[in-house]
């Protein structure tokens, strides 16, 4: 199969997205704290940050965040560049969680789109630099390289109208796969 | 160790060009830099790890853990950050240093950059001063490293530039597109659009071809090689004379005195982390305005107990690391 051709049925990058997944999972197996699928969050922790990032960049004739996997570039960030950054996600998430239970008596994603958005809107207030913090880590992982672990299918690229690929570099590592190898230091 | 007539702290844009002008007048020199030699084979265009955008860490060093400093906010509260945080003030540690990975833009001060305070007059609380050098005297100067680096531009018909023995050593580099269309706007608007001076070759220069145009400049090692910087000009020219000895991945810990208080050598981390000394009858320290300042600080003795050059307390005061101005919005 010539991974480069499209017309196939199978794209390139949803055979590279369903290899990653297997690898996930693989991968969550060894971590006894996480949930499957995730290298950092639990199942919950999750699901309120895709919540949030989803209110950051909702669905319109493009993906959304989460859909675009901006969840799992952070997930992956969280266990290697982003290390420090593990206490502020735990906590950050669940002071989003709380105040959705307080406001709604419900768990985030549970939650309409618009409440959704009014308990964004309390921890952007309330809560300034995790709700700065997580926009900038969404417009990483939706406008990054697939190779970081978020812009599934190049899915702003294409929304740009970006040629392709607009990065190529020698000695690459890439989250998106199985092996991803690692930043040459 | 051997003792050498000169060791230099940090093979960056200054260090290398030091060891040049030493090794080929004869001096022994030994070159330290802590960080690695990359070459085109390393260049990684990599959109969120690289030396402008560092969200994910430092392409070339240095490394977010083992470097921290202190930044001190507009409210006068100290925060300790890393080596890939914006307040950081950006640095390279790799063989060429910044000039491996930078823009590449080469200009020179305009004449009244050295006479900022006569000028323009010192804002109050400032510590601005006049050069204690004019524009004439670097001229020369200005001319041989354009001419040794290799710069490409023409300020032909543009008021930006003082007076200059000789044009730039390489044509401009061809227009690209964003050209065509900015320039006859620019024109139209009275502006001068020029083509600016450029460390990157428009022709082959130097033994090493002209530039491709991929564009991916700024925060990443040239492809091609055709971006100058110390590390494919001046330093393979230091090195051989086979005078000049290249040590990466070595921190300089402390400049060491002796009784009277010269400079005798330094002390430094190699790379498997051993604690040497090298001696030398000079110590040029080059390794940028936070570091340079930091190893004086670090090289305490009893005759400079509050570190060497430091008597004033002025070390580390006064320093402008390189700044961005640039606006983001969300919508």
């Amino acid at each position: 199969m010539d991974l480069g051709d499209k017309s196939e049925g199978i794209t390139r990058r949803q055979f590279v997205a369903v290899g990653s997944l297997g690898g996930a999972a693989l991968a969550a197996g060894c971590g006894p704290k996480s949930g499957a699928g995730w290298e950092f969050f639990t199942e919950a922790q999750g699901r309120t940050l895709k919540a949030i990032c989803d209110q950051i960049i909702p669905k319109d004739d493009f993906p959304s965040a989460s859909e675009a996997g901006v969840h799992s570039y952070i997930d992956k960030q969280l266990v290697r560049h982003y290390r420090p950054h593990q206490d502020a996600y735990r906590d950050g998430l669940e002071q989003a969680e709380a105040q959705s239970r307080k406001r709604f008596g419900k768990e985030m994603a549970d939650l309409e789109g618009a409440d959704q958005l009014a308990v964004v809107t309390d921890l952007e207030r309330d809560h300034h630099g995790f709700f700065e913090m997580v926009r900038n880590h969404t417009l990483e992982g939706y406008y990054g390289s697939p190779r970081h672990g978020g812009n599934r299918d190049e899915t702003s690229w294409k929304m740009l109208g970006l040629g392709d690929p607009p990065l190529l570099g020698r000695a690459q590592y890439d989250l998106s796969l199985n092996d991803p190898g690692e930043p040459r230091r | 160790m051997n003792r050498v007539n000169a060791v230099v702290v940090g093979a960056g844009a200054a260090g290398g060009i030091v060891a040049k002008e030493l090794s080929v007048a004869g001096l022994s020199v030994v070159l330290l830099e802590r960080g690695k030699w990359y070459t085109a084979a390393d260049c990684r265009k990599d959109d969120l790890r690289n030396q402008r955008n560092t969200q994910l860490g430092n392409a070339f060093g240095p490394e977010d853990e083992g470097t921290p400093r202190v930044w001190v906010d507009a409210k006068g509260v100290a925060h300790t950050v890393p080596a890939s945080d914006g307040a950081y003030s950006n640095n390279a540690a790799c063989v060429g240093g910044g000039t491996l990975s930078w823009g590449a833009q080469a200009w020179r001060f305009m004449p009244q950059d050295f006479k900022m305070r006569t000028t323009y007059g010192a804002p109050v609380g400032s510590s601005l001063e006049d050069w204690p050098i004019t524009y004439d005297d670097l001229e020369p100067f200005y001319d041989k490293a354009e001419y040794e680096i290799g710069v490409s531009g023409d300020y032909s018909g543009t008021p930006f530039h003082a007076p200059r023995k000789r044009p730039l050593p390489m044509p401009p580099l061809a227009p690209n597109r964003e050209f065509g269309i900015l320039e006859p706007a620019a024109k139209r608007l009275g502006l001068h659009p020029l083509h600016i001076p450029m460390a990157r070759n428009s022709i082959p220069y130097n033994g090493r071809g002209p530039c491709m145009r991929c564009r991916w400049c700024v925060g990443f090692a040239c492809e091609v090689d055709a971006k100058n910087g110390s590390q494919n000009t001046v330093i393979p020219v230091a090195l051989n004379t086979g005078n000049c000895e290249l040590r990466t991945e070595c921190q300089v810990k402390e400049i060491l005195t002796d009784e009277h208080g010269r400079a005798r050598g330094v002390s430094y981390f190699d790379e498997r982390g051993r604690l040497l000394e090298q001696l030398a009858d000079l110590v040029v320290v080059s390794g940028c305005a936070t570091e340079s300042a930091r190893l004086l600080l670090n090289s305490r003795s009893n005759l400079y107990p509050n570190g060497i050059g430091n008597r004033y307390d002025q070390v580390g005061r006064n320093l402008q690391g390189h700044y961005y101005s640039g606006a983001m919005g969300f919508f």
